[in-house]
């Protein structure tokens, strides 16, 4: 056993998939960060009476928390990762079973990614999790669209003005007629969740739909000054699915060894980067076709800042400083929810891909020029 | 479950995570004493919430389960009292 595979930045060499062991991990870090490990509960009122039958719930509970715990270890140190995710996932998805006062859709979206993870098989890929992002959304759009309380506003308003009251939606909808503004939110909301449940499950355009539910959830959490428990950080992580992710040495980095910010990247990425991803080749300063950055990969080729986004978005590092952010303990609620805001949209302006949506967004007006003209000479 | 849920007041695992919201309040006798608001939450377990942010029949599965089990020979009489994001409110008590 090499000790380098012990990194828990590594994510390679293991059954799993790079981007599904790393969600994996980052789900169990986020549980344990958030005290969700200490939360669960001796049984206590079962869903299946067979839990009362238990005779020291005490010991039920502490071996549940040891069980998790050696799951933890075992996927952060990339040590039988599929057994791992599984038993962490059957301790949380465990948890209503034996207490149904402890059912929360949190922890039950973490119990099936990890599941999902542990039941992982090439020949399928990553449909499982997919079909879980769609069901979840599906589920949520269908209840909100059958329910009344959702088609006026009723729900938003109760919780926007009494439950969670947000200084920024009565400034927005103040200015608006009675219960417009939040029965704005509500069908946006419904039409948002049945987009991301079809949008999720063709790969070919789940990408667009990723950054949706990033900034859809970004700003539900903004509005509501809410941070949804460890579900936000949870979810965020289990796009990773949705993620491609290359083969060692198959993203080429083409450097001028002159240029600072390229020096100093190239140095970073030696202390984080261990599943050698990155293929770091110099170009000579004089140079001048070549930008002082230039990334190939996936047949496209990248430059400038848009290299600095691959190089965080391929980085293991980058997504355990955003769960910790998102899930920080021992600060108070006040700074912790201003942490977490200030973490998603400065996450999600950082590293959405502007180039690319400005050029796609160029092509896109073209093409209709070209219609528009095409239809004006005939 | 999720298709269960549209024919069921009762929604675990069924997908529908915060679109709804509770207010509510456990009032609970027993001989005659009556439990001060922390003692009530104490004894079913419950984060101390003046909201209840899934099914109420959860909440009252709970309490029957409850009240029916482990506190059977109490002889508990309990009143919910609740309503649904912010609309008319409702009651209902053990023993039904």
């Amino acid at each position: 056993m090499k000790l380098s595979s012990l990194n828990p930045l590594r994510c390679d060499g293991t059954p799993l998939p790079p981007p599904i062991l790393l969600m994996c991990k980052l789900i169990v870090f986020c549980l344990m960060l958030r005290g969700y490990v200490e939360g669960i509960p001796e049984p206590f009122l079962p869903m299946l009476p067979m839990f009362d039958a238990i005779p020291r719930p005490d010991l039920f509970r502490q071996g549940s928390i040891l069980i998790f715990l050696c799951a933890s270890v075992g996927l952060l140190f990339n040590r039988s990762v599929r057994t791992c995710a599984l038993l962490a996932g059957a301790i949380f998805l465990l948890q209503p079973l034996t207490s149904r006062v402890t059912f929360f859709y949190g922890n039950f979206f973490c119990a099936s990614m990890l599941i999902l993870s542990g039941l992982y098989d090439d020949r399928t890929g990553t449909l499982l999790h997919r079909a879980q992002f769609s069901i979840m959304y599906f589920g949520a759009g269908l209840g909100k669209l059958l329910d009344p309380d959702w088609h006026n506003g009723q729900f938003i308003d109760f919780w926007l003005s009494v439950k969670r009251p947000s200084a920024l939606y009565e400034s927005l909808a103040s200015g608006l007629p009675e219960r417009w503004f939040a029965g704005l939110l509500s069908w946006s909301t419904i039409v948002i969740e049945f987009a991301l449940a079809i949008g999720l499950m063709f790969p070919k355009i789940s990408r667009t739909f990723v950054w949706c539910a990033i900034v859809f959830h970004t700003g539900s959490v903004v509005l509501s000054q809410h941070d949804f428990g460890v579900f936000i950080a949870a979810l965020l992580a289990g796009m990773l699915v949705f993620a491609s992710w290359p083969e060692r040495g198959q993203v080429k980095v083409l450097y001028d060894r002159g240029n600072r910010v390229a020096g100093l990247m190239k140095r970073i990425s030696g202390v984080v980067h261990h599943d050698g991803l990155f293929d770091w080749r110099p170009t000579p300063s004089s140079d001048g076709g070549i930008r002082a950055l230039r990334m190939e990969w996936q047949a496209k080729i990248y430059t400038g800042y848009a290299v600095i986004q691959i190089w965080l978005l391929l980085n293991p590092l980058t997504y355990f400083v955003i769960a910790t952010l998102l899930c920080s303990p021992n600060l108070s609620k006040r700074i912790h929810i201003t942490l977490v805001q200030i973490t998603l949209i400065g996450g999600a302006f950082c590293l959405f891909p502007w180039a690319e949506a400005f050029n796609n967004l160029r092509l896109g007006l073209r093409w209709i020029e070209a219609r528009v003209r095409c239809k004006s000479q005939h | 479950m999720i298709v269960y849920a549209r024919f069921s007041e009762v929604r675990y695992f069924s997908w529908s995570p915060h679109d709804v919201m509770w207010a509510f309040e456990i009032s609970v006798e027993l001989d005659d004493t009556h439990l001060t608001a922390s003692e009530a939450f104490k004894r079913y377990r419950l984060k101390r919430h003046k909201f209840h942010e899934h099914a109420i029949e959860h909440l009252i599965i709970a309490i029957r389960q409850y009240e029916s089990t482990y506190g059977i020979d109490d002889d508990a009489h309990v009143t919910l009292v609740y309503s649904k994001n912010g609309g008319q409110e409702q009651k209902w008590n053990w023993p039904e």
